[in-house]
């Protein structure tokens, strides 16, 4: 089924177009949380996330490519799994729960400072990212974005594992001069 | 600045820019599709091999796509050297009778990752190895490995890649085995270097094929020349490696043209030995003596070894007269469902020296089976 059907299908509240989403992008969006949470479990509850906020949100969101709409919903669902479950971890030891004690008497990162800062720090990757190459720019948010192994991405590019390492090391040393100019570093 | 700041800024990547990098991937996968083809064609090829004989149904091991199967075979022959159980990549390149398919998914009940568990069977140095190997997570579940008594006896195994053919042509012999100052590992790295191939047998399927040249079998060291051919990514790195200097001569690059065929001819046209019959033309004599079309470039329905001193052939009793110096052992499949045939023909002169119809109660498995 092709994606305007099944995005069609969302803004009827079809509930035949989580399986039809399922049944295109599971294996897709599985590697995603994969990728993040490297669990099997934790990639089966992501999934569920991914699809229950594609439901939820779509609409009033109207993605014009599903695919990469529900890759941003899978990677956001596994990053919060990812946070919570090292949050679980830390708070194993005495001494991080009363970490976590005290950071509770901290304001937390939802201010509007930071959210400034947030957008600030995103123009400028977005910015930074425009300037280069389509197959620079693939093998960056295949690595940082989607979180894809330097096997993958080799293959996904038709190069060395090799020279995806050596362009990856230029691009982030590149990124940081450029948010050092933007004086955001 | 903090881990966690850019992260969040990274979730904030335009949607434009996450769909171009997707575009761009899959341009580059359609382009690569057509590119590697030849080369897809030569790995499908090994799995056509092993898939003719084996005890289930040639479609069912199909269903392993052959990049999988490479993939997976590179990450068993990584584990088998990372756990120590074989120090010499070279012996691990050499997978005798590799066989992979899928893993049973409904016996596991939760595979139901991106790519395929893959189950492996394989003969490395008298060992038979059973692995299970994950491709999402790139890592071997369990490898169960196992001394297998009949190592000699291929009757079960008759599945032989190109590599191990050329390994029976050296009769058994492994560079070790012919003294001088270098051993299997050392010839690899002199291959490696020259060619600056950058392999750390940790990527792909890839093989060594190895043969002492023609006038050097039985002979001392001095004399020996070793041809090593690489056979990596589509192309044929082949190079003669003095066992006592390890000086490179004769080095060359062939691109797989056609299909993995053309590196078997490749090495037999580097048999130089004029004394020697070649490949091609024992395979002529024998499919003549048979009354068969010619077979060459029918592999894998033929199969085939040179030995100068065996004289127990895939489960067949062949002693060498001790007049002959050395024999070409063929094992031919006719047709589909038709008995096999093993051919002995002197290397020397290609006169027959055993012809013998075989029922191997393995013709069924080739009943459908449609090259």
């Amino acid at each position: 089924m092709q994606d305007k059907e099944i995005v069609e299908l969302f803004l009827k509240r079809d509930e035949s177009a989580i399986q039809n989403a399922k049944s295109k992008y599971d294996r897709y969006l599985y590697k995603i949380a994969y990728n993040i949470l490297g669990d099997r479990g934790d990639c089966e509850e992501c999934l569920s996330d991914t699809y229950l906020g594609a439901w939820n949100s779509i609409p009033p969101q109207e993605p014009s490519v599903l695919q990469t709409y529900l890759a941003k919903l899978a990677r956001r669902s596994a990053i919060t799994i990812l946070r919570k479950r090292t949050r679980d971890k830390r708070r194993a030891s005495e001494y991080a729960v009363s970490l976590c004690e005290l950071e509770e008497c901290l304001p937390d990162n939802n201010t509007p400072e930071h959210e400034a800062d947030l957008k600030l720090l995103a123009d400028a990757v977005n910015g930074w990212l425009r300037t280069l190459s389509p197959d620079k720019q693939a093998a960056f948010i295949g690595r940082y974005y989607f979180s894809d192994s330097i096997r993958d991405i080799a293959r996904h590019l038709g190069v060395s594992e090799t020279k995806v390492k050596s362009m990856l090391y230029r691009l982030r040393a590149d990124l940081k001069k450029h948010l050092e100019k933007e004086e955001i570093l | 600045m903090k881990r966690e700041n850019i992260i969040d800024a990274l979730d904030m990547i335009d949607e434009e820019l996450l769909n171009n990098a997707m575009d761009y991937r899959e341009q580059k996968k359609a382009r690569r599709f057509s590119f590697s083809k030849l080369a897809a064609i030569a790995a499908a090829a090994v799995l056509v091999i092993s898939a003719t004989v084996m005890t289930a149904t040639a479609t069912y091991r199909f269903e392993v796509d052959p990049q999988d199967a490479n993939e997976a075979f590179a990450i068993a022959q990584h584990y088998i050297i990372q756990n120590a159980e074989n120090r010499d990549p070279y012996n691990v390149m050499i997978a005798y009778g590799l066989e992979a398919w899928r893993y049973d998914e409904s016996a596991e009940g939760k595979l139901s990752g991106l790519k395929p568990v893959v189950n492996l069977k394989f003969k490395v140095a008298g060992y038979s190895y059973d692995a299970v190997v994950d491709l999402n997570a790139g890592e071997v579940i369990r490898c169960d490995k196992k001394y297998d008594p009949n190592w000699d006896d291929y009757t079960e195994q008759e599945s032989y890649s190109y590599a191990q053919i050329h390994t029976l042509i050296s009769a058994g012999k492994s560079f070790d085995d012919i003294g001088g100052n270098i051993n299997n590992a050392d010839a690899m790295r002199i291959l490696y270097d020259y060619f600056e191939i950058n392999d750390s047998c940790a990527n792909r399927f890839s093989y060594f094929v190895s043969e002492q040249s023609a006038n050097g079998l039985g002979d001392s060291c001095e004399s020996v020349t070793i041809l090593l051919s690489y056979v990596h990514s589509g192309y044929i790195y082949s190079c003669r490696i003095d066992p006592v200097t390890g000086e490179v001569s004769d080095a060359s690059t062939t691109e797989i043209t056609d299909d993995i065929y053309s590196a078997k001819k490749h090495l037999h046209e580097h048999t130089d030995n004029p004394e020697f019959i070649g490949f091609i033309k024992a395979c002529s004599l024998a499919s003549e003596a048979l009354g068969l079309p010619d077979k060459r470039d029918d592999f894998p329905s033929v199969l085939f070894y040179y030995s100068s001193q065996g004289n127990y052939f895939n489960g067949v009793d062949f002693i060498k007269p001790d007049d002959v110096e050395a024999f070409y052992h063929y094992t031919m499949r006719p047709s589909t469902g038709s008995n096999r045939v093993n051919v002995f023909l002197d290397a020397k002169t290609g006169e027959i020296l055993k012809i013998e119809e075989s029922d191997d109660n393995l013709k069924s498995n080739y009943e459908g089976f449609e090259r």
